[in-house]
Order: structure tokens, then C-alpha cells, then sequence
């Protein structure tokens, strides 16, 4: 496959720039060697992904690695949204060391992709800034329905002050929401517990 | 005994003639060098070293190497990303190249974080594992010595680095390959003439890319001198390759 092969080093440098403005997603990746397989099944092709000091080296073929993920496209979206992979059934297959692999998704869930400055680099060589504009509107369009499409995310609409939460956001705000709960339950019970003392003295 | 010689182009020369020989291509073209590249490549050259650039990924507080630095293109875009704690060492064989180099960087603010090295990639002028990351942009070719500088320069590359290597190579397909031999024989030469009047070293220029090994060739010779994880990227059909390799 060698025209998506082709399409490795520009996924790589937008990985790599996404990770680098990430420390946080950068550091998840220190100390770690070993590559993770992903290979999707709807293209019949696949790449290893190897950390690097400098992020990630994304190599063509699957040869040996520490995990392999078999997937489709919409899978591995489903994935990078902070969807559980034990829950995807057959759409994920995960094989090898579970936890490296998580590890390795986990920084690049870390880090923060500017899909229109990537695109606007890629096209402004050829001068085609109005063609530009119109691909990064149009792909805009499409990871927000993806994003509707797999998380139940609704659109923004023009009465809403920001931007959306993604799924890690949510499920850190639940998250506090439970924490929140069971310190509010201890409250109550000491309460209960002072008020009882008070009574019985 | 029978004399050591190697290729100067398309000529054979006494091996320790070879490096004075490309040493009077680059003080001739020097002056003109920056605006022949954009003749020559039609502006592509910018496309070449931002990709290379972009490859190399380099972080802040990292120490780089720019081997054949030139007039400094691929050091100038790495210096922006390094921070003020990062380093850059800026090194060329040739006099009036680094001298191009430096002007550039002292005209654009840069030079603080800029060291300048007149050296032999054979032989770095280094201590073992002190950079993070080199590049050599269209220099590896005018290299005597291929498999030493790729040892010298595994050398010097701290365990984790990674070295990246642009350069022309062979284009891919048969019809671009055809398209290519006649633009640079016929073409360059003249465009030589006209811009920097020197035909000669132009013929040189076309000569020198068709002797350096091809794609699979330099990989190997990456895998010998130690370099992991090798691979290389062909840009615009194969005329030009990016390599690269890690110490691991």
C-alpha cells in the first residue's frame, strides 16, 4: 500500500507537532521503546507507531510490537474520542500488552491537534489559500458531525458561549461529580453522628 | 602501489584532491548560492528543507548539529524551535559557506545561540554523544569518505538522537528519470552560466547527484554505521530523499 504509506510522514509531523505543544502528552511517551501495531481492517493496511524523544516515528508494515490494535477508522476515532476499548467489542481487537497501548493512545489523546493550521501548512505552498479555507471549513464540518456521529455530542449553536467538552472532560467533570457526592455523604453522616452525641448528652 | 583515487563527478581524482576540488565549486558559487537554489529547484528546494525540518521535530533545550550548513537555510528554521536554553552548532567544510551562514544568522538575531565550525564531517570536531540531533542538506554527496562521516557522525549523537540526511537521489519513475537527466545536463549548466557564470561547477552539480547511491543504497550504509530504526521519505518523484536513522 504504498500510496497510504506516502501518508505517514505528514501524519507523523502533525502527531509530532501535536505532541510537542502537549508536555504532558510528551512526557507520557519518555522512557518507552517499543512499538504499537495498528492495523485497520476497512484498508487493509497498517503502520507501527515507536516513541521517540521527540514524540512518535511512524514506520509502514507490522512487524513485531509490544501491542497490536486491529481496528477500523471509525474505531480508532471511537478510541481517540476516550471511548473505552473494552467496551467496542468486535470493532477493536487488542492484542499483546494492553496497558503499553493504552498508554501510548493516552498521549496522543493528550495532545492537542490544530487541524486548520495543519491543513493551512500543508496548502500554503500552493498558494491556494482560498482552497485552504474551503478544505479546513469543510473538514471542520466533518470532525464535528464524526464527533456528533460517535460521542452524542450536539452541535454548537449560536446561543452557546464556548466550545463543547470532549469525552475526557466529561468524564473528569463526573468524575468530581461522584467525589463531590461521597464528601457530601461523609458531611451528612458526621452531622447525623454530632447530632446523635449532642442528643444523648 | 596503485593510488587511492575517488569520483569528482563524473572524474576520477587522487583521493586527497577531492575535497580542495568541491572546496573551489562552493567559494565560486557562493555569492550566488541561495538565489541558483531557487532557480534551479523553482523555489521546491523550501518545500525539501521545511519537510526535513518538520521531520527532524526538534525540541526545545536541544542540542543540533547542521552539517554542510550552507547558507544556513535548515539551521535558521531549527534555531526558532530551539528556545534559549537550545543550541546550535552551524558547520561546513568550506570557508565562504559558513561565512554565508553566519552573516545570515547575525543579520536575522540569531547568532547568540549559534556556534560556527569550519570541519570535516570525516572527522567531528566534537566529544563523543553531545547532540541531539544533526542534519546534513545536500552536502552527503560532496562527502569523500561516506561510511566515515556516518560513523563520525553516530558518534557524536547522544543515545536517543537522530540524524536526518537531504539529499538528491533517483527519481522513481523512468519518465521523471529521463525528464530530470535532460534538465540537469542541459539546463543547469547554462542557468549556471548565465546567474553565477560558472558552467562547470553546475555540470558538477548534475554529476555529483548521479553518483551518490541511491534510496536503498544510503539506508544500507545507514544500517551499517549503527544507525536503528532506519528509514527514508522520497520528495518530488525521488529527486531529492530524506534519510533517517537513530542511536539507539
Amino acid at each position: 500500500m504504498a500510496i497510504l504509506d506516502a501518508v505517514l510522514a505528514p501524519l507523523e509531523i502533525a502527531l509530532n507537532k501535536a505532541l510537542t505543544a502537549s508536555p504532558a502528552a510528551l512526557q507520557q511517551l519518555a522512557g518507552e521503546q517499543q512499538s504499537l501495531a495498528l492495523y485497520f481492517r476497512d484498508l487493509a493496511w497498517g503502520f507501527r507507531l515507536q516513541p521517540t524523544v521527540h514524540g512518535l516515528q511512524l514506520q509502514a508494515g507490522l512487524g513485531e510490537s509490544r501491542a497490536a490494535i486491529s481496528t477500523s477508522l471509525v474505531g480508532l476515532a471511537r478510541l481517540l474520542a476516550g471511548e473505552d476499548p473494552r467496551a467496542m467489542g468486535d470493532a477493536l481487537v487488542l492484542e499483546g500488552d494492553a496497558e503499553y497501548a493504552e498508554r501510548l493512545l493516552g498521549a496522543l489523546r493528550h495532545a492537542r491537534f490544530d487541524l486548520e493550521a495543519e491543513l493551512g501548512a500543508l496548502l500554503e505552498p500552493l498558494g491556494a489559500a482560498g482552497l485552504g479555507r474551503g478544505l479546513r471549513n469543510w473538514a471542520e464540518r466533518g470532525r464535528r458531525g464524526l464527533a456528533g456521529l460517535l460521542l452524542g455530542e450536539v452541535q454548537r449553536g449560536p446561543e452557546s458561549g464556548g466550545g463543547l467538552a470532549n469525552g475526557e472532560e466529561v468524564r473528569r467533570w463526573m468524575d468530581e461529580v461522584d467525589d463531590l457526592a461521597v464528601s457530601l455523604d461523609r458531611l451528612e453522616a458526621r452531622v447525623l453522628r454530632s447530632e446523635q452525641g449532642s442528643s444523648q448528652a | 602501489m596503485k593510488e587511492q583515487t575517488t569520483h569528482f563527478g563524473y572524474s576520477e581524482v587522487k583521493w586527497e584532491d577531492k575535497a580542495s576540488r568541491v572546496s573551489q565549486v562552493f567559494d565560486s558559487v557562493a555569492s550566488r548560492y541561495d538565489i541558483m537554489n531557487d532557480l534551479m529547484s523553482m523555489g521546491v528546494h523550501r518545500m525539501w528543507k521545511r519537510f526535513t525540518v518538520d521531520l527532524a521535530c526538534v525540541q526545545r533545550n536541544e542540542m543540533v548539529l547542521d552539517l554542510a550548513c550552507g547558507s544556513g537555510d535548515l539551521a535558521a528554521a531549527m534555531s526558532r524551535r530551539l528556545g534559549p536554553r537550545g543550541g546550535m552548532v552551524m558547520a561546513d567544510y568550506n570557508a565562504a559557506m559558513l561565512a554565508q551562514g553566519r552573516d545570515r544568522m547575525l543579520n536575522e538575531g540569531r547568532a547568540e545561540q549559534v556556534r560556527f565550525v569550519q570541519a570535516d564531517a570525516e572527522a567531528l570536531p566534537f566529544v563523543d554523544e553531545c547532540m541531539d540531533c544533526i542534519t546534513i542538506g545536500f552536502g552527503l554527496r560532496n562527502v569523500r569518505d561516506k561510511a566515515r562521516a556516518l560513523a563520525s557522525m553516530w558518534r557524536v549523537l547522544k543515545p536517543g538522537g537522530r540524524l536526518l540526511i537531504l539529499e538528491f537521489s533517483q527519481p522513481v519513475n523512468p519518465v521523471l528519470a529521463k525528464i530530470y537527466d535532460t534538465y540537469s545536463f542541459e539546463v543547469l549548466p547554462r542557468l549556471g552560466q548565465a546567474i553565477a557564470n560558472d558552467a562547470e561547477s553546475y555540470r558538477y552539480l548534475a554529476e555529483s547527484i548521479r553518483m551518490h547511491p541511491d534510496q536503498p543504497t544510503l539506508l544500507r550504509m545507514l544500517d551499517e554505521a549503527g544507525f536503528e530504526r532506519t528509514q527514508y521519505y522520497n520528495l518530488t518523484g525521488g529527486i531529492v530523499a530524506v534519510h533517517r536513522g537513530y542511536k539507539l
